[in-house]
């Protein structure tokens, strides 16, 4: 399925764009990117407005991002959660990993 | 009923959930339920790519067929590995300590809380999963 993403730059603040699905097939892209901002960036916010589905795959590359922004005491947010991912992230106990704003 | 049989490779991805999606499409499925049966099939399928067969190519045959009496969708994810059965072991623990320690689980999570039933048999050397889901 396919899967896009836009960055937005506010100083040390990262926002990352995310539209579409992200499942087994691109999930390792998503991983790369996100650990890749979690350098780049004192906080990251994952703007999910547009963002229809994860997967387990996808929720793999979350918990990267989230760790790697825990080592270096930074945040990771998230905000237009919509329902169907919401969901994803409540069954799995995801919702902890991110600041909602 | 519709059997689609797709190889059982990652690039094969896009055929299986495609499948479950036109068929649950046709049938006037919600666009929520339908993206929650696309998940579990996703799940599934990448299982059955993962770990089904070890030392080489396989396959895995997707039967999927329509049920009254509540309105539901039957798919059944079949495949000629292993005896597997993934709803053996325990719920995935979704405790924060776990949640960042270890790998795996939450796909089989996913699946049990998503779908209305699913269950397992091992048949003439084949694992079947099946899954259903209300309209």
């Amino acid at each position: 399925m396919s899967m896009k993403m836009n960055l937005i730059k506010h100083g040390a603040e990262g926002e990352l764009q995310m539209i579409g699905y992200i499942d087994a097939g691109n999930a390792g892209e998503v991983d790369k990117t996100l650990v890749d901002l979690t350098h780049q960036f004192e906080s990251l916010v994952l703007d999910m407005e547009k963002l229809e589905y994860v997967s387990s795959a996808g929720l793999r590359a979350f918990r990267h991002a989230y760790m790697a922004m825990r080592q270096k005491h930074g945040v990771l947010a998230a905000k237009n959660v919509g329902r169907s991912v919401m969901e994803v992230l409540e069954i799995t106990g995801f919702t902890r990993l991110f600041k909602f704003i | 009923m519709e059997k689609r049989i797709i190889p059982a490779r990652l690039e094969c991805l896009d055929d299986a959930t495609g499948f479950v999606e036109q068929i649950l499409e046709r049938a006037g499925f919600s666009e929520e339920k339908i993206l929650q049966v696309h998940l579990a099939a996703e799940e599934i399928f990448v299982n059955i790519v993962s770990y089904a067969y070890p030392s080489g190519e396989g396959e895995a045959e997707l039967r999927c067929e329509l049920l009254q009496t509540p309105d539901r969708v039957r798919i059944t994810f079949v495949d000629s590995g292993e005896p597997f059965d993934p709803l053996a072991r325990e719920d995935a623990d979704i405790s924060e300590e776990a949640l960042l320690g270890r790998e795996g689980g939450l796909g089989i999570l996913l699946i049990k809380k998503l779908m209305d039933n699913v269950s397992y048999r091992y048949v003439n050397g084949k694992n079947e999963l099946t899954i259903e889901k209300r309209k």
